[in-house]
């Protein structure tokens, strides 16, 4: 399954598309689309005006895989130098 | 310390006055993504993984008290209570707003500081030893002629799009503590047989876009 990601222009946050459209900034409450689903999604949500670097995150449950599982795991925790910062510092259950 | 001309200080208001009609279209998606990145990036601001990065020139590592004051409080006001100091004598406040970097800029400016060439293709704010002006072995101080090259380079018209960054650093001392040799062009203060400044010019190295044989 895959999520649709992108920051926020106004702030540069991490958001995902969310169950009612939306947008939602832990990745534990985006919604999942099969692949085809996801690219009309991506290319519809890069059309908005109010985000940036629109792109799909491959899922397993709430964990990133593929080979850009490092890099959308950390972008959906934050910093691996400051556990202090980011959404890990804000949301507990985000699995690192 | 080098002071700021009215020259210098109307360029950089002029400067923030660009760049919040730059944002402001933006947001208001006047101006695609593809539009603004080489502008925001021109005035230091970068997008990374979790946020937007302000980087903030430091000209030769030298802060007056009232810059690193005002440092601080924009660290306070408007970022996470921080910032990270670079080896190229600047500073990174790594969680600021898009909406929020003109006013930044501008609290910047009324202590003679800026974000210009601190990022993009362009020639990157020139660097030079931390000890500049104090060195006991420096043939002379090295941050004058930093500042000729930076007055020259600042929004060059011929150099600001370059294909890749462009890096210079000035060193006035045999000890190498402004990184000479790893940068585009590096430039050594010597003393000539005839008791004349001279300069020792070195160029196309590893901080460049490709590195190449030194020449």
């Amino acid at each position: 399954m895959k999520l649709v990601s992108a920051n926020r222009l106004s702030d540069g946050a991490v958001i995902y598309l969310g169950r009612d459209g939306g947008y939602v900034e832990r990745l534990c409450d985006a919604a999942r689309f099969d692949t085809a689903a996801a690219e009309d999604e991506i290319r519809r949500l890069s059309a908005a005006i109010d985000v940036v670097e629109v792109c799909g995150v491959e899922v397993d449950g709430d964990a990133p895989v593929g080979r850009a599982a490092l890099r959308e795991t950390i972008r959906s925790a934050g910093p691996t130098t400051r556990r202090d910062l980011g959404k890990q510092a804000e949301v507990r259950n985000v699995s690192l | 310390m080098y002071r700021y001309d009215e020259f210098d200080a109307a360029l950089v208001r002029e400067r923030v006055a660009e760049f919040r009609g730059q944002v402001a279209r933006r947001l208001s998606g006047d101006l695609t993504e593809e539009q603004f990145k080489p502008l925001r990036l021109m005035n230091g601001l970068y997008l990374q993984l979790h946020a937007y990065m302000l980087r903030v020139a430091i000209p030769y590592g030298v802060l007056s008290s009232r810059q690193l004051r005002t440092l601080a409080r924009i660290a306070r006001d408007y970022d996470k209570g921080y910032g990270h100091f670079t080896t190229r004598q600047n500073i990174q406040f790594h969680w600021p707003a898009l909406v929020d970097t003109p006013d930044i800029l501008a609290e910047l400016a009324d202590v003679d500081m800026h974000a210009i060439q601190t990022s993009g293709n362009c020639i990157r704010n020139t660097t030079s030893d931390q000890y500049a002006g104090a060195a006991a072995d420096e043939i002379e101080d090295p941050r004058v002629w930093c500042e000729v090259i930076r007055q020259w380079s600042t929004l060059h018209p011929e150099f600001s799009f370059l294909p890749r960054k462009f890096k210079i650093a000035v060193s006035a001392s045999a000890k190498d503590r402004a990184a000479i040799r790893v940068h585009d062009i590096g430039l050594q203060l010597v003393r000539r047989d005839d008791g004349r400044t001279g300069l020792r010019f070195m160029s196309a190295a590893a901080l460049g876009a490709r590195r190449m044989s030194p020449c």
